[in-house]
C-alpha cells in the first residue's frame, strides 16, 4: 500500500474517533430538553397548594365553559332562543332544519367539554388520593365532596343534552380505553349516587376547602365555604331527583313518588339548600366572568354575542302584566338568520338578562328551588303546598295574580311550565321541561315545511367513530 | 456559531498535527482559454480538471486558465453551467489550449449533491434531479421563491395560499408525507438550514375566524419571502429519500438546496437591473346585478334580517326604477400602483480572493387597497484561499421584509372584504367619503351597525403590518490536508445561522364601523417573534483517484448539529384610547409560545464512479437523534443507496441511456411537546388561573416517522442531444406515522399522539425536452412535464377519524383519515339517498316536496367521500425560443382535477348576491334561479357536493419576451457590455370552470392534508413587469 494512502486511512480513522469524542463530550446533555410551554404532572405534585388551587379552578372553569353552549343549544331546540349568527346559516339550519340532526354538524356540541371536565375531576381526585400528609383528613373530604358534586353536575348537563342516548359515566385511568354507554336511567341514578356521596364527603369536610373557591355567586362568594357549597350540592340533587321522577325512572317507582319525596325532603329541610322566601328569586349559584387576562366574557351578553335572540312566541305568549317580560329587550329591527326566511322566522326580541359583558350566568337559582318543590309536592299529593310555592314564584317574580287551584295534572303541568319558562328564562330549561312531561309537540314549529322538532342533541360522530366495531358501541340516535 | 467553527478547526488541527502535503510529482503548466462555440465569447467560471487527477482550476472573466499537469500528454475536462462538458487532449509537446463549449439546452451539466459535503455531475446522478436555474427563477415577476418555482419542478405541487403581496405558498414534494408533522421541504441556503415558519399575523383578533389572538386563518406569509431570487445561482430539489437521506430526520418532505452566486476570477463585473410593473386582480368573485327591485329587496332582507330597514335601503338605492350597481371588488382590488425592483451586484476577484456582493430593493403593491410587500437586502459572499490548500467561504445576507397584507380569509364579523361583499348587495355606494372624510356605514349585512363593516373604510384604516429583519450567514473552512495525484483528503468545518425578528402589528382604530362588535372600541395586537436556527458540521472527505479511468472513490464522514429556537410573544388590547395604538391600555390579554429543538447526527457516505464514469454507486448512512423524540438519547439511522449506469450510444440515434435506481430512508421528527403528557392552562375564573388535562395525550415513546422510498428511472438522450427524456417512478411508504388519533371524547381527552399506520405514495414523473430547431439565429427548446401521484393510507391502527381544521365540517367537506382510501380524500354529506315513500328511491330533496306528493320522507344523509384534493395529474409546457437578439419564454401550467371546498360561493349564494344568481336553475322545484338552486340543494350542509367543486385549470403561468440590445446601440453607456430589455407577465390568463377566483388558494395556509378551502381569499392577480438589465 502506498504511503499516502495509508496516511489517508489513518487520518480518516483518527478523525472519526476524534470528532466522536469531542462532540459526545460537549453535546451529550443538550438534547434533553423539557417542554417549555406546559406544566407536567411532577410540577403539580411538587407544589400541592398551588397545584390544587389550579386544578380546582380548572374544574370550575370547565363547568363554566359548557354553560353558554348548553343554554343556546337547548334554547334553539326548545324554541326559546335563536343564534342568528349572520355569517353562517348553519348556526340555525343545523338545529331547526335537519332531520336527523348531523352528528358532525353544529348541534352535537358540548359533549367533549363535559368529559374533559370529568377527566379533570378524575385527575383532581387522584391528586387528593396521593396527597398523603399534605392535606388533613377534613381537607381531603372537602376536596372530594367538591369534586363529586361537579362530577354529578357535569353528567347531569350531559344527560340533559343527549337524553335518550344515555351517557358514559366512568372515566378510566387509561384514556385510550372505552367505558361503555349506559342508559339514560342509569346515568340519572349514577348522578344521584355521586351527589349523595359528595354530600357525605362535604359533611365531613370541616369549614374550608384546601383552595380558594373564587366563583359561584351573583355578587359575593356565597358558596365558597364547605357548608354553603353543600347547599349547592343539595340543590342540584333536588333538581336531579325531580327530573328522574318526572321521567319515570324505575328507581323512583311507577309514579315517581320515591324521588319526588326525596326532593321534597331536601327542599323542605331548613338550611339544607339555599331556598329562601327572603332572598330574591334570582339568588343562587352563578358562574362569574371578568376582563382579567385569560378570563372569559359572558358568552350570552349582547355585547359579546349580539346574535342571541328570543323566540317571539315567548313575548306574545306571556300573560298580560307579567313582570318577567322585562327579561326581554326589543330589538331596533327584526332579525332573522342568514338563511331566513326559508329556514327560520324573524324576531324582534332579545334578552336583557345579562346586559353587561361580565355579568354572571346562573347555574341554579332560588326560583328554581321553589318550582322544583312545587312539582315534588304536587306529585306527592301535597297539592295545597304546591299551589302556594307556585304562586309564590308567580306573584313575587311575575307580579301576576295567584292561581286558586289546579284542575288536573295537565293543568298543573302547564301552569308549572309557564312559571318555569319565564322565571328560568334562558337557562336551558324549556326543552328539558317540555320533554320530561312528554310535551315536545307543544313546542312551536314555526315553518312546518322546513323545520323539525328534536328532543335531543346527537352524540358526536367523533365519539361513535372511535367505537365502531368495539364491544362498547355508540347508542343509536333515536 | 463562530466559536464552534473555530473550536472545530483547532481541534482538527490538534488531532492530526500534520501540515498539508503537496503533490511533488513532476509537473508542467498548461494555459488556455474557454470560449462559447456560437459567439466566441469567453466562458467565465468554467471548471477545468485533469482527467484522472484531483487538480481543478477555474477560468477567469476572460475565460483564461492556468493548470499544472503531469509531464507528458494530458487530458483536460472542461465544464460550465449551461454548457456541455468537453474533453480536450493536450499532447505532451503543447502547453496552450483553446477549449470550445457548446450550449446545453437540456441542462445536463449541473451537479447534484450526494452528501453533506459531496456532489456528483448530473450526468451520473442516480436519483431524479430537479434543478432550477437563476434565469428560470427570475425571468417573470414573482412574489417569492415558492411563487417563482410554480410549474418548474416535476414531482412537486406548488400552490400559493392567496394573492396577498409577499407570497405565502406551499411546496409539496411527492405527496403527503405526514399527517401531523411538518409538511414543508427542508430549505438549505448555502449550507444553512433556514426556517420557513408561518407566523400568523393576529388579524384573528378582529375577524374572530378562530380562537386566540392569532389563528391559522390569518393568511400568513412564509419566510421564504425573505430570500432574494436575484442572488440565487441555482436551486436544486432533492425529491427522493435516497437523495435527501443525507439530511436525515427532517428530510422526508424533500430538501430544496439553494446555492447563491459567488465571485469569479477577473475584473469587477457590475450588473444593474431595474424592473417596474403593475398588478391587476383577475377573476374576482363578482357580485349580482339586480334585475329588479323585488330581487334586491329579497336579497337585502335575507342579509339584513329586517323588513323595514330592507325597504328603506332598497327604496333609497333604487328609487322607483332599477337598482344601481357598484363594482365594489373592482374598486377595492383596483390598486395598480407601480411596483418596482432594483438590483445591483458586483463580482470579481483573483486566484486567492473572490467576491460577490449585491443589493436589492423591491416594492410590490397588492391589488387590494393599502397592501404591499417590500424587501430590501444585502448579500456578500467571499471566497478566500490560503496557502493554496485552505479555502474559506463566507456568506452573509441581511434582509428586511415589510408586508402590509390587508384583511382576508375566514371571518365571523363581516370584516374580511370578500366575506362582507358576499352579504352586501352592491346597490349602495360604499366607496365614497363625505366632506369630513368619513365613509358611509354599510347597513346591510347582519342588520348593519357594528355587526357589519364597510371594507373601503376597513382597508383605509386597519393596519396589518409584518416587519421582519433577517440574517442568514455561514462560514466554511476547508483544508486540503493531503493532496497527491491519487489521494485528496479535505477536512472542513461549517457553521451557519438563520436568525429573524418578526414584528406583527395589527391595529383597528376605535371609529371603525365594526369596532364595538366585541364590546370594546378598538383593537391592537403586537406580536414579537424571534427565531434562531443554527447548524454546523465537521466533515472529512477522502477522494481516491487511481491513475486510470477505471475507478474513483469519494468517502465522507462527519458530524452534524442543529438547533432551532422560536419565541413568539402575543399581546392584545381591546378598548383603546382613541388615536392611540399601544397595548398597555384597555383590556389586555397575551400569549407566548416557546419551542426549542436540537438534533445531533453522524454520517458516512461513499460515492464510486467506475468504468470510465459509466457506473455510479452511492451509499451512506446517517445516525441521528433529536430532542423531540420520546427517547432523546436514541440514534435512528437513515441509510441510502443509489446506482446509475450510462450506456453510451447503445443504438443508432440514441446518444445515451442512463438507468438509475435508488433506495433510501428519511425521517420526520415529532412536533415540539408531542413527547410530553401535559396539563394545560385553560384560562381563569374567579381570580384564579386554571389547569386542566391537556386535550392531547403525549407519548413518551414517540419516535420519528420513517419514509422509505424506491425510485427507478431512466434518462435518455436522442438525436445528437436534440431530445432528452427523463422518466421516474417512485414508490414511497411512510411508516410509524405521527398521528393525533382521536380518543373517544367520553374519555375526557381529545387526541392521542402515537406512531402508527402507513402512507403509500406512488407517482410517475416524465419530462421531455426537445430542441426542434437549432440554427445560428433561431433556437427553440420545448419542455413538457407530467406528474401523476396516487396516495393512499395503506394502514391505520386506529378507527377512521376527522382531521382537525381540514375544512368546515361535513357540510362543506373535510378530511378524514381512513384506511384504504386516498390520503387527501374529501368527506362530506351527501343526501342523494334521500327517500320518499311514494317512489322507490328518488332524489327527493325536501320533506315538503315529498309530503306534497303524498309520501313520507326519509333523508338518508351519508357522510362519505365526495372528492379528492389531489389533482389527477399536472402538466407543464415550457417553450423557450430565441431569434437573433429576441427571446421568448412561455410557461403553461395545467392541473387536471383536484377538488376545492368553495365556501366563497356559499357566502354569495347565502347572501343572494352571487354574480350568476339569476342564471337558469337546473331544477326550479329546488330553487327558482341558479343561486337559489345551489343554496337550497346544499340545504345547510346536507348536500356538500354543491360547494365541493372541480379545481381544474390551465394557466398561462409565465411569459417573457426579451431583447438583447446590440452593443453598438449602447456604446454611449460607458462600459456597458450587456444590455437586455424584457417584458414579462405572470398568471396572465386562467382557463377554468371553477367558480371562485383561483382553485389554488387555501384559507388555512400551509398544511399537508386539508389544503383545499377557498373562503374569502385575497384574490390572486396577474402581474406585468418591464425590466432593464445592464452588465458592465
Amino acid at each position: 500500500m502506498q504511503n499516502s494512502l495509508r496516511r489517508a486511512l489513518t487520518f480518516s480513522g483518527v478523525l472519526a474517533v476524534g470528532m466522536g469524542t469531542f462532540l459526545a463530550a460537549c453535546n451529550s446533555d443538550k438534547l434533553l430538553i423539557p417542554n417549555e410551554n406546559s406544566a407536567t404532572p411532577p410540577t403539580i405534585t411538587g407544589d400541592l397548594t398551588t397545584g390544587l388551587q389550579l386544578l380546582a379552578t380548572g374544574i370550575l372553569l370547565r363547568d363554566r365553559a359548557g354553560l353558554g353552549g348548553f343554554i343556546s343549544d337547548l334554547g334553539l331546540l326548545g324554541r326559546e332562543s335563536f343564534n342568528y349568527f349572520p355569517t353562517d346559516g348553519r348556526t340555525t339550519q343545523h338545529y331547526l332544519n335537519q332531520n336527523p340532526l348531523d352528528p358532525s354538524g353544529f348541534a352535537q356540541g358540548g359533549f367533549a367539554n363535559r368529559y374533559a371536565s370529568l377527566r379533570n375531576i378524575f385527575n383532581f381526585k387522584n391528586v387528593i388520593a396521593g396527597a398523603g400528609a399534605g392535606l388533613s383528613a377534613a381537607q381531603k373530604e372537602a376536596a372530594l365532596g367538591y369534586a363529586e358534586t361537579f362530577e354529578g353536575l357535569e353528567l347531569l348537563f350531559e344527560v340533559l343534552q343527549y337524553h335518550d342516548q344515555g351517557g358514559v359515566t366512568e372515566i378510566l385511568a387509561d384514556p385510550t380505553k372505552k367505558a361503555p354507554f349506559v342508559s339514560r336511567d342509569s346515568v340519572y341514578n349514577f348522578i344521584v349516587a355521586k351527589l349523595e356521596s359528595g354530600n357525605t364527603h362535604l359533611a365531613a369536610g370541616g369549614t374550608d376547602f384546601p383552595f380558594t373557591l373564587g366563583g359561584l355567586a351573583n355578587g359575593a362568594n356565597d358558596f365558597s365555604t364547605v357548608a354553603t357549597f353543600k347547599q349547592f350540592n343539595r340543590a342540584i340533587t333536588a333538581r336531579t331527583q325531580v327530573y328522574r321522577a318526572s321521567l319515570r325512572n324505575p328507581a323512583c317507582g311507577a309514579t315517581g313518588t320515591t324521588c319526588y319525596t326525596a326532593a321534597a325532603t331536601i327542599l323542605n329541610t331548613m338550611g339544607l339548600t339555599f331556598i329562601s322566601a327572603a332572598k330574591p328569586m334570582s339568588y343562587g349559584v352563578y358562574h362569574k366572568y371578568s376582563t382579567d387576562p385569560g378570563d372569559a366574557l359572558t358568552p350570552l351578553a349582547p355585547g359579546n354575542n349580539p346574535f342571541f335572540f328570543a323566540h317571539p312566541g315567548l313575548v306574545t305568549g306571556a300573560q298580560s302584566g307579567d313582570l318577567r317580560l322585562s327579561k326581554f329587550r326589543t330589538l331596533p329591527a327584526a332579525r332573522g338568520a342568514s338563511c331566513s326566511p326559508g329556514c327560520s322566522i324573524f324576531t324582534n326580541y332579545g334578552f336583557s338578562l345579562y346586559p353587561g359583558l361580565t355579568d354572571p350566568l346562573p347555574v341554579i337559582t332560588n326560583a328554581e328551588l321553589f318550582l322544583l318543590r312545587a312539582e315534588a309536592e304536587y306529585f306527592t299529593g301535597a297539592t295545597a303546598l304546591a299551589l302556594a310555592d307556585l304562586n309564590f314564584v308567580r306573584t313575587t317574580d311575575g307580579g301576576l295574580a295567584p292561581y286558586l287551584s289546579f284542575t288536573s295534572d295537565s293543568d298543573f303541568i302547564h301552569k308549572l311550565l309557564y312559571e318555569r319558562t319565564y322565571s328560568l328564562l334562558a337557562q336551558g330549561h324549556r326543552l328539558v321541561d317540555y320533554r320530561r312531561f312528554g310535551l315536545i309537540l307543544e313546542l312551536p314549529l314555526d315553518i312546518p315545511a322546513t323545520q323539525f322538532r328534536q328532543k335531543q342533541q346527537p352524540i358526536p360522530q367523533g365519539e361513535c367513530q372511535t367505537r365502531i366495531g368495539t364491544a362498547t358501541p355508540c347508542p343509536v340516535n333515536s | 456559531m463562530r466559536t464552534f467553527s473555530r473550536i472545530g478547526l483547532t481541534t482538527l488541527a490538534l488531532l492530526f498535527g500534520v501540515s498539508a502535503a503537496h503533490a511533488q510529482a513532476q509537473t508542467r503548466e498548461i494555459t488556455g482559454t474557454v470560449i462559447n462555440a456560437g459567439t466566441s465569447d469567453p466562458v467565465i467560471g468554467a471548471i477545468i480538471t485533469v482527467v484522472g487527477r484531483t487538480t481543478a482550476v477555474q477560468a477567469n472573466d476572460r475565460g483564461a486558465f492556468r493548470i499544472q499537469v503531469p509531464v507528458g500528454p494530458a487530458s483536460l475536462m472542461i465544464r460550465a453551467i449551461n454548457y456541455k462538458r468537453a474533453t480536450v487532449n493536450v499532447p505532451g509537446s503543447e502547453s496552450t489550449v483553446r477549449a470550445v463549449l457548446t450550449r446545453d439546452p437540456l441542462q445536463l451539466e449541473a451537479v447534484t449533491v450526494t452528501g453533506e459535503a459531496t456532489s456528483v455531475s448530473r450526468v451520473n446522478a442516480a436519483t431524479a434531479v430537479a434543478t432550477v436555474s437563476h434565469e428560470a427563477l427570475t425571468m417573470a415577476p414573482s412574489q417569492s421563491v415558492d411563487n417563482a418555482l410554480q410549474g418548474k419542478v416535476v414531482g412537486a405541487n406548488i400552490n400559493m395560499n392567496s394573492g396577498a403581496p409577499g407570497g405565502g405558498g406551499q411546496v409539496q414534494i411527492r405527496g403527503v408525507t405526514t399527517i401531523l408533522g411538518n409538511g414543508e421541504p427542508l430549505y438549505v441556503v448555502d449550507g444553512v438550514i433556514i426556517s420557513n415558519a408561518q407566523i400568523q399575523s393576529g388579524t384573528n383578533s378582529i375577524t374572530q375566524a378562530g380562537g386566540g389572538i392569532a389563528s391559522s386563518q390569518d393568511n400568513a406569509s412564509s419566510r421564504l419571502a425573505d430570500l432574494n431570487p436575484n442572488d440565487i445561482e441555482s436551486l436544486e430539489v432533492l425529491k427522493s429519500a435516497a437523495a435527501s437521506a443525507i439530511y436525515g430526520a427532517r428530510a422526508s418532505n424533500g430538501v430544496i438546496v439553494i446555492t447563491t452566486k459567488r465571485g469569479a476570477t477577473g475584473a469587477p463585473r457590475w450588473t444593474f437591473t431595474q424592473r417596474a410593473g403593475q398588478n391587476f386582480s383577475q377573476r374576482r368573485p363578482g357580485s349580482r346585478v339586480f334585475k329588479n327591485k323585488t330581487d334586491a329587496y329579497n336579497a337585502v332582507l335575507a342579509d339584513n334580517g329586517d323588513s323595514l330597514s330592507a325597504h328603506s335601503i332598497v327604496d333609497a338605492a333604487c328609487g322607483s326604477g332599477t337598482c344601481p350597481f357598484f363594482d365594489y371588488q373592482k374598486d377595492l382590488y383596483g390598486n395598480h400602483r407601480l411596483s418596482y425592483e432594483t438590483v445591483g451586484s458586483v463580482s470579481g476577484g483573483n486566484d486567492v480572493t473572490k467576491y460577490f456582493a449585491s443589493a436589492t430593493t423591491k416594492l410590490d403593491h397588492g391589488t387590494m387597497q393599502n397592501t404591499s410587500a417590500r424587501r430590501d437586502g444585502l448579500a456578500l459572499n467571499l471566497d478566500q484561499t490560503f496557502r493554496s490548500n485552505v479555502q474559506v467561504n463566507v456568506s452573509a445576507k441581511i434582509n428586511r421584509s415589510v408586508g402590509n397584507r390587508g384583511i382576508s380569509n375566514n371571518d365571523n364579523t363581516f370584516i374580511s372584504p370578500i366575506y362582507a361583499f358576499g352579504y352586501t348587495p352592491a346597490i349602495v355606494n360604499l366607496n365614497t367619503r363625505n366632506a369630513q372624510g368619513q365613509f358611509p356605514l354599510n347597513n346591510i349585512p347582519g342588520g348593519g351597525g357594528s355587526g357589519a363593516s364597510n371594507p373601503f373604510q376597513t382597508l383605509a384604516f386597519v393596519r396589518n403590518t409584518e416587519d421582519v429583519y433577517r440574517e442568514i450567514a455561514s462560514g466554511r473552512v476547508a483544508w486540503d490536508a493531503i493532496q497527491t495525484d491519487r489521494n485528496k483528503i479535505t477536512l472542513s468545518a461549517f457553521g451557519g445561522v438563520d436568525h429573524f425578528n418578526q414584528s406583527n402589528d395589527v391595529y383597528s382604530p376605535n371609529f371603525l364601523q365594526f369596532e364595538p362588535n366585541d364590546g370594546f372600541l378598538g383593537t391592537a395586537v403586537d406580536q414579537q417573534t424571534t427565531n434562531r436556527q443554527l447548524n454546523s458540521s465537521l466533515n472529512a472527505i477522502w477522494t481516491f483517484t487511481p491513475n486510470s479511468r477505471l475507478f474513483s472513490s469519494t468517502m465522507a464522514v462527519g458530524n452534524v448539529n442543529e438547533e432551532r429556537r422560536l419565541n413568539n410573544v402575543q399581546n392584545l388590547a381591546k378598548g383603546l384610547i382613541p388615536g392611540i395604538d399601544k397595548i398597555n391600555q384597555g383590556t389586555a390579554s397575551n400569549g407566548q409560545t416557546k419551542t426549542l429543538a436540537r438534533e445531533q447526527a453522524y454520517y458516512a457516505t461513499e460515492d464510486i464512479l467506475a468504468f470510465n464514469d459509466r457506473l455510479f454507486l452511492s451509499g451512506g448512512v446517517r445516525w441521528e437523534r433529536s430532542s423531540l423524540d420520546g427517547n432523546q438519547k436514541k440514534f435512528y439511522n437513515y441509510p441510502k443507496f443509489a446506482a446509475s449506469y450510462r450506456f453510451v450510444s447503445p443504438f443508432a440515434h440514441i446518444d445515451e441511456v442512463k438507468l438509475r435506481s435508488s433506495l433510501g430512508q428519511t425521517g420526520g421528527v415529532p412536533r415540539y411537546g408531542d413527547r410530553d403528557v401535559l396539563f394545560t392552562n385553560i384560562g381563569r375564573e374567579g381570580g384564579s388561573d386554571a389547569l386542566g388535562a391537556g386535550q392531547t395525550l403525549g407519548s413518551i415513546n414517540i419516535k420519528p416517522e420513517r419514509t422509505t422510498e424506491q425510485e427507478y428511472g431512466s434518462d435518455v438522450q436522442l438525436f445528437g442531444q436534440r431530445v432528452n427524456v427523463e422518466f421516474t417512478y417512485f414508490n414511497k411508504t411512510i411508516r410509524d406515522l405521527l398521528l393525533t388519533a382521536p380518543l373517544s371524547p367520553s374519555s375526557g381527552v381529545g387526541v392521542q399522539i402515537l406512531n402508527g399506520g402507513k402512507l403509500r405514495n406512488i407517482g410517475h414523473e416524465l419530462a421531455v425536452t426537445v430542441v426542434p430547431l437549432r440554427t445560428s439565429s433561431f433556437n427553440w427548446t420545448s419542455r413538457t412535464q407530467y406528474y401523476h401521484l396516487r396516495q393512499t393510507i395503506a394502514e391505520l391502527p386506529v378507527p377512521t377519524f376527522i382531521l382537525g381544521s381540514s375544512g368546515f365540517g361535513s357540510g362543506f367537506g373535510r378530511d378524514k383519515i381512513a384506511k384504504g382510501v386516498s390520503t387527501t380524500a374529501i368527506w362530506g354529506n351527501t343526501k342523494r339517498f334521500g327517500k320518499c315513500s311514494t317512489a322507490a328511491a328518488t332524489d327527493v330533496f325536501t320533506s315538503a316536496s315529498c309530503t306534497a306528493a303524498g309520501g313520507t320522507f326519509t333523508a338518508i344523509r351519508k357522510d362519505t367521500i365526495i372528492g379528492d384534493a389531489t389533482p389527477q395529474f399536472t402538466m407543464q409546457f415550457n417553450n423557450d425560443m430565441s431569434y437573433k437578439a429576441f427571446s421568448l419564454n412561455v410557461l403553461f401550467d395545467w392541473r387536471r382535477g383536484g377538488k376545492v371546498s368553495n365556501l366563497t360561493n356559499n357566502l354569495f349564494d347565502e347572501g343572494q348576491n352571487s354574480r350568476d344568481y339569476d342564471d337558469k336553475s337546473p331544477d326550479p322545484a329546488i330553487g327558482a334561479t341558479l343561486g337559489a338552486y345551489r343554496y337550497n340543494k346544499w340545504a345547510g350542509g346536507s348536500e356538500a357536493t354543491v360547494y365541493v367543486q372541480d379545481g381544474s385549470f390551465v394557466k398561462l403561468r409565465e411569459i417573457t419576451l426579451s431583447y438583447q440590445v446590440p452593443q453598438r446601440a449602447v456604446s454611449w453607456i460607458r462600459g456597458a457590455k450587456d444590455v437586455r430589455l424584457s417584458l414579462s407577465g405572470r398568471n396572465l390568463k386562467i382557463w377554468t370552470n371553477y367558480w371562485g377566483s383561483d382553485p389554488e388558494v387555501n384559507n388555512f395556509g400551509n398544511q399537508n392534508v386539508g389544503r383545499f378551502v377557498d373562503l374569502a381569499p385575497y384574490p390572486p392577480y396577474r402581474s406585468y413587469l418591464f425590466s432593464v438589465d445592464l452588465g458592465f
